[in-house]
């Protein structure tokens, strides 16, 4: 399938060419050609999906080896890409979504210069290329390289801003947190080799039994695994890159932050579920994670104030959910809902950017209110996206939020407390999407009367993306409709060949009755929140506040973050300074620059010795070493005669 | 009753007398004249042990020795003169122009 | 004990005790003075040894040409203000000197003392084998102007070759 190569390579090729020539061609050339390239990938990547539409489902499963970089023997590495339902389902979230925030970004960024704007299309186009290399992986090596490039990807558009420290060590955190998880990652990568003798995904996933099923062995494996993924999807202890990685421009947010990079972990897990599916222990491990990291985030989110955090954790926290999908063995269930979800987060970031963009970069929500008079067409497609994150009925996130809940109580490996769980981050959830949207665009509104009037909507490349996710986000709801409610079940039937080595869930379907009622509970809730939000923060209210001061102790907590970064800091930050600081003194000034100059000092004072104490023209010291010397000399011969001992 | 043992005994004593003057002493004659002393012991072995042995080389050796000693004393001292003549302190100790 | 023996014993009493003198007294005149006495002895001692040339030569040619030289430069040098310094520099270099010594002494009397060499030494302790006194003159005259004619030559040069020096450098000392 040559049209992958057009996929993978074009976006490539406009970055290199962006970077070195963008800033002589002009802000609109540039933006021009970083588009049309991300659409004309697009274009292939739908063609590619087409291609692989028209065979049987089970030969929708395509090598491509484009080089082959060494043959050791038996191993053989090579750049092979693999085109299965799987990854043409990610290329198209990622070439589609990533197309509009091109279009997007082109208004956005206009405000900066020639050559900055020529280095943030490069930068984005540079992304695109990692993330299709990293989805389109045929093995190991490939998975890992798009991984890392992603990575650095990643930093480089975070810390875009020159000039801005705080970007600037945003970027290093990520890197530096992701890297932590790259650590577990390659041990796996190392166990797999040593243990297959090959990285080829067809062979590794294939006969993962030879890792023994529930062994010691094959949960190591998968836990070092989901290390990586949880680095890359800001999981579990390794989440505390993602909310500093706002600092980057909000388009960057949207697109590598909420809808592509940040899923790499749940594809991986995803895309290796055969792994997976030989430790009960590992799944356990990775639903808890998702679960409480889903639950974690989500209180956060309850009271920060900057929109593009409260995003950031809502991500986390959505993330979550579909770590936890896949923990339970619902990979279906937790890819649905990856999907949906990038359509109504990037569509979310990008009206928070939208709203920055009017407001002259003002982020803070206490300051907002009253936007929706002002921005029409923001305010609307952002009660769109804010709807399907907090599931309101027929939304798509309501149907895939609902069938990951679902599998918590009747899926494979069912529990009750993840369903909890579950449960409390969709009221949470709720609650914190209509404060965001309540505050920012309802009600009297705070800003100083010259920002409010001078407000005013964005332009069509900033808005027509908005409108084109919004009508995104309801629809794609269609593609996965509960079981019971109709056959059509498109999105299950084209993922269906990636998963049908997992053994048939004995458990049979969910009862209707059941579906149903959980139904309106949620929608209950949903309902709940939604008016108590309204009738908080949608006008003059002093009743929020005076619940924060009640609970000041849990504001406080929430507030800071449950003081994870600032633990980090003491700990490992501080640790290592330290430690750095007694080697420079102990090791390299003491110890290795203290040999060096003993050395010289060893030198210099056997020079004097000799000079000074040994010939020093003293006629009668010569005198005594003569007599010494004859000593010394009859001593040997003596010796060697054997004269000194026997007698 | 005094064998060769006792003879060789005894100018090994001298020999070693001798090195502890050279060793010793600071002035420049006395020094010598224990070199000359360590010369003595060795004839007083060869003498010895050409004696026990029946043989005359050791006299002959002994004799050329003793002109070498001669022609030896005399260019010493003439250097020792040489170089004290102008000095008032005549101490060996003194002198460091051999140094390094 | 015959009178050789007791004549050897007093000789070698005397050598030795000169030779200690040699060492630790402080004028130089004395020194030089014992060192005559304790050549006297050795010479006593050769002519005891069955050697009377040799003791001849040692008492004409040591005793009186070469210490009649050192008795010159003792002369020359003045020594008046080296008679008031201490004897040895220092405690430690005494010592030294004395454990270089006793280390040469040791080590010495090892090799002559060791089996090989006692052992071939063992037969000539016997005096029945012919003297060397005999026919002491005639036969070392032999060896020195017939088989070692050549060397006899060699230190006659030798003997010119200082003679030269030494009037070269008082040539040089009467120039300045």
């Amino acid at each position: 399938m040559s049209t992958l190569l057009f996929v993978l390579f074009l976006p490539l090729g406009t970055a290199v060419f962006n970077r070195l020539f963008g800033a002589r061609i002009g802000k609109t050339a540039t933006a021009f050609v970083a588009c049309a390239s991300v659409v004309g990938a697009f274009a292939f990547a739908a063609l590619s999906f087409y291609d692989l539409s028209d065979r049987v489902p089970l030969a929708r499963h395509v090598v491509t080896p484009v080089y082959t970089f060494m043959t050791l023997g038996l191993f053989k590495a090579g750049f092979d890409l693999l085109l299965d339902p799987l990854s043409a389902v990610m290329i198209c979230v990622v070439t589609g979504i990533g197309s509009l925030i091109h279009v997007y970004s082109a208004a956005y960024m206009e405000e900066e210069d020639a050559g900055e704007y020529a280095r943030y299309f490069a930068y984005l186009n540079f992304f695109i290329f990692s993330m299709l290399t990293l989805v389109l992986a045929a093995n190991f090596m490939v998975l890992f390289t798009g991984w890392e490039l992603v990575g650095v990807s990643s930093y480089l558009l975070i810390g875009f801003f020159r000039g801005k420290d705080s970007a600037a060590d945003a970027g290093k955190k990520a890197f530096i947190v992701n890297r932590v998880g790259d650590l577990g990652f390659l041990l796996a990568i190392f166990i797999i080799m040593s243990v297959f003798g090959t990285l080829d995904f067809a062979a590794v996933l294939g006969h993962a039994d030879k890792l023994g099923a529930g062994t010691a062995l094959a949960t190591a494996t998968a836990l070092l695994l989901f290390m990586g993924a949880m680095g890359k999807s800001a999981q579990g202890p390794l989440h505390v890159w993602l909310p500093d990685a706002m600092e980057g421009p909000t388009p960057v947010s949207a697109l590598i932050h909420a809808a592509t990079m940040v899923t790499a972990g749940v594809f991986m897990v995803a895309r290796c579920h055969a792994i997976f599916e030989l430790s009960p222990t590992a799944m356990q491990v990775v639903a808890w994670t998702g679960g409480l990291t889903a639950l974690f985030a989500a209180t956060i989110a309850l009271v920060q104030n900057d929109i593009k955090r409260v995003m950031a954790y809502s991500t986390l926290s959505q993330l979550g959910y579909m770590v936890m999908a896949v923990g339970l063995g619902a990979y279906t269930a937790g890819f649905f809902h990856l999907f949906t979800h990038a359509f109504f987060k990037a569509l979310l970031f990008l009206g928070c950017g939208s709203v920055m963009h009017a407001l002259h970069g003002e982020l803070d929500m206490t300051k907002m209110g009253g936007l929706r008079r002002k921005l029409p067409v923001t305010h609307a497609t952002f009660l769109v996206g804010a709807a399907c994150l907090a599931g309101v009925p027929l939304t798509s996130g309501f149907f895939s939020k609902d069938e990951i809940l679902l599998m918590a109580l009747q899926g494979p490996h069912a529990s009750l407390a993840l369903w909890a769980i579950g449960y409390l981050t969709a009221a949470c959830t709720a609650f914190y999407v209509g404060r965001l949207v309540f505050k920012t665009f309802y009600g009297e509104t705070r800003l100083d009367h010259h920002h409010y009037e001078h407000a005013h909507e964005s332009a069509w490349p900033m808005t027509l993306p908005l409108v084109i996710l919004a009508a995104g986000s309801l629809l794609v709801g269609l593609l996965g409709l509960p079981r019971f409610a109709t056959e059509w079940q498109p999105f299950e039937e084209w993922l269906a060949p990636v998963f049908s080595d997992l053994k048939p869930f004995a458990g049979g379907e969910a009862p209707p009755a059941l579906v149903l009622w959980l139904m309106g509970l949620y929608t209950a809730t949903v309902a709940f929140f939604g008016w108590l939000t309204w009738s908080w923060f949608a006008r003059r209210n002093p009743l929020p506040d005076a619940v924060a001061k009640a609970m000041q102790p849990v504001h406080q907590l929430l507030w800071n973050k449950y003081y994870v970064d600032r633990f980090y800091d003491a700990v490992f930050v501080r640790g290592l300074l330290g430690y750095s600081r007694w080697a420079w003194r102990w090791v390299d000034q003491g110890l290795i620059d203290g040999a060096v100059n003993a050395a010289g000092w060893l030198a210099e004072s056997a020079g004097d010795f000799l000079r000074n104490r040994v010939q020093n023209g003293s006629t009668r010291q010569y005198a005594a070493f003569l007599i010494a010397g004859v000593c010394l000399l009859l001593g040997l011969v003596l010796a060697c005669k054997g004269a000194l001992c026997c007698h | 009753m005094f064998g060769i043992g006792f003879v060789l005994s005894l100018a090994l004593s001298i020999f070693a007398l001798g090195a502890f003057g050279v060793a010793v002493r600071r002035d420049p004659l006395v020094m010598f004249i224990c070199i000359e002393m360590m010369f003595n012991a060795a004839n007083l072995a060869l003498v010895g042990l050409s004696r026990y042995l029946g043989l005359v080389q050791g006299h002959a050796l002994v004799f050329i020795v003793v002109a070498v000693a001669a022609a030896e004393v005399a260019v010493g001292l003439g250097i020792i003169i040489a170089i004290f003549r102008t000095e008032k302190d005549v101490n060996v100790d003194h002198l460091s122009e051999l140094r390094g | 004990m015959g009178l050789n023996d007791a004549l050897f014993a007093v000789f070698a009493l005397g050598a030795l005790c000169s030779a200690l003198a040699v060492v630790l007294t402080r004028n130089t005149v004395h020194v030089a003075l014992h060192f005559v006495g304790h050549l006297l002895c050795l010479a006593a001692l050769y002519s005891l040894l069955d050697a009377p040339l040799l003791g001849v030569l040692q008492v004409m040619v040591y005793a009186g040409a070469v210490m009649v030289l050192f008795l010159f430069a003792v002369m020359i040098l003045d020594m008046r203000e080296q008679e008031r310094e201490p004897l040895f520099s220092s405690r430690g270099q005494a010592f030294g000197g004395l454990v270089l010594a006793g280390l040469l002494l040791a080590l010495l009397g090892a090799a002559l003392g060791h089996d090989r060499l006692a052992s071939a030494l063992a037969p000539a302790a016997d005096p029945a084998l012919p003297s060397v006194g005999a026919d002491n003159i005639p036969r070392v005259a032999r060896l020195l102007f017939r088989e070692g004619a050549l060397v006899f030559e060699a230190v006659g040069v030798l003997l010119l070759t200082a003679v030269v020096a030494v009037m070269v450098m008082a040539k040089r000392k009467l120039e300045n």
